[in-house]
């Protein structure tokens, strides 16, 4: 049976498209068998991310009319033999999917699958429903500013509703930057942790290379020499595992900087 | 020769500035506020009406729109599929008629 996690967030663009191709990448290339769905239904994402967008025949949507089944919907991905993409359709709405179709689609893949990463649309309506319907757990993704914390508080609360306990929500909060934290710019992770209460399963520092990687198509964690980035995604995945690995620092998150670029930067105009 | 000088001189910070507070500060107040005091209780309509008997209506208001919306539009009661879900105490029914 496969463990089924719904990363969500409230707010739209804090990064759970990113996050969820990354994660599932990671743990594909660990050996795992692993399955993401785009609940993203009209809006969808997940499979350009990916790179996959040209291998799209079915989707969710032809799967719920009984078109096909959800193996011949799936995706698989160039590299990773053991990672699917199930897509979502462009031009169909989240209204025409219900929260049981979603638990119909993942219990056909639960036998196939370690894991399933649904991939959540933004807001707390019909979309969120769906995507949270056949989940055992929960990632929340929040960005350290004002509106993106309180959209996760709200969605945090609706997932209580939803009888997820707290054990079963996770937070990682992404596109941290501490050089602002450390210039008293930015809201700290202690504050974030005080105001939403739920534990913290990783860190992400703010980071160009997703936009590169996301412009080649090509998930963050199967690029050349994103180490850094690399560790700090397989970590997340081992804590979701249930290791228990210390949450990075402020100094362990800030990249080191040549010394020429610190050079360059004494001489920079704010 | 000063415009050489000025062009390696640093702006001035405004965070040197001790009228002003740090953003941190700020944002920190301003989440307090909005989130300080517990998540957002959201009431769920079977607090206060009787789950059997809400159970029961939402059956028979299904079952009406089905058979209403099957007639209208001609298509067989099984190709009209009706969900019913609470929104932050609204009930929401949302119908769909595939006519494949």
């Amino acid at each position: 049976m496969a463990k089924v996690y719904v990363i969500t967030s409230g707010k739209g663009g804090v990064g759970k498209t990113t996050l969820t191709a990354n994660l599932g990448t990671i743990m594909a290339s660990k050996g795992d068998r692993v399955a993401l769905i785009d609940a993203d239904i009209g809006m969808k994402n997940l499979d350009v991310v990916m790179g996959l967008e040209n291998r799209i025949v079915y989707t969710s949507m032809d799967v719920v009319n009984g078109k096909v089944d959800v193996a011949d919907a799936l995706v698989r991905h160039k590299q990773l033999k053991n990672l699917s993409l199930l897509p979502a359709s462009q031009v169909a709405t989240k209204e025409m999917l219900s929260p049981d179709d979603m638990k119909k689609i993942v219990s056909q893949m639960s036998d196939k699958f370690d894991y399933i990463l649904i991939d959540c649309p933004a807001g707390i309506e019909r979309g969120f429903r769906n995507a949270v319907a056949p989940a055992n757990e929960a990632i929340v993704v929040t960005t350290p500013e004002l509106p993106a914390i309180t959209d996760a508080d709200r969605v945090i609360g609706l997932l209580e509703n939803l009888n997820f306990d707290d054990s079963k929500i996770h937070l990682i909060i992404n596109r941290f930057k501490p050089h602002m934290v450390r210039h008293g710019d930015m809201l700290t992770v202690e504050d974030i942790k005080a105001a939403l209460s739920i534990d913290i399963i990783g860190i992400v520092p703010d980071s160009e290379d997703v936009i590169i990687a996301t412009n080649k198509g090509i998930p963050l964690a199967l690029m050349d020499g994103k180490d850094r980035m690399g560790k700090i995604l397989e970590d997340i995945v081992l804590r979701l595992k249930g290791q228990e690995l210390p949450i990075p620092t402020l100094e362990e998150l800030e990249e080191k900087q040549s010394w020429w670029k610190n050079f360059r930067n004494i001489f920079r105009r704010d | 020769m000063m415009a050489f000088f000025d062009f390696f001189r640093r702006k001035k910070d405004d965070s040197k500035d001790s009228t002003k507070d740090s953003a941190r500060d700020s944002a920190k107040e301003r989440l307090e506020m909005l989130v300080g005091n517990g998540r957002r209780f959201v009431y769920k309509i079977d607090d206060f009406t009787d789950k059997e008997d809400l159970a029961k209506k939402t059956e028979e208001i299904k079952e009406k729109i089905r058979q209403e919306a099957s007639e209208l539009f001609n298509t067989e009661a099984d190709k009209v599929k009706i969900v019913v879900e609470e929104h932050n105490g609204y009930v929401i029914i949302i119908t769909n008629i595939n006519f494949d």
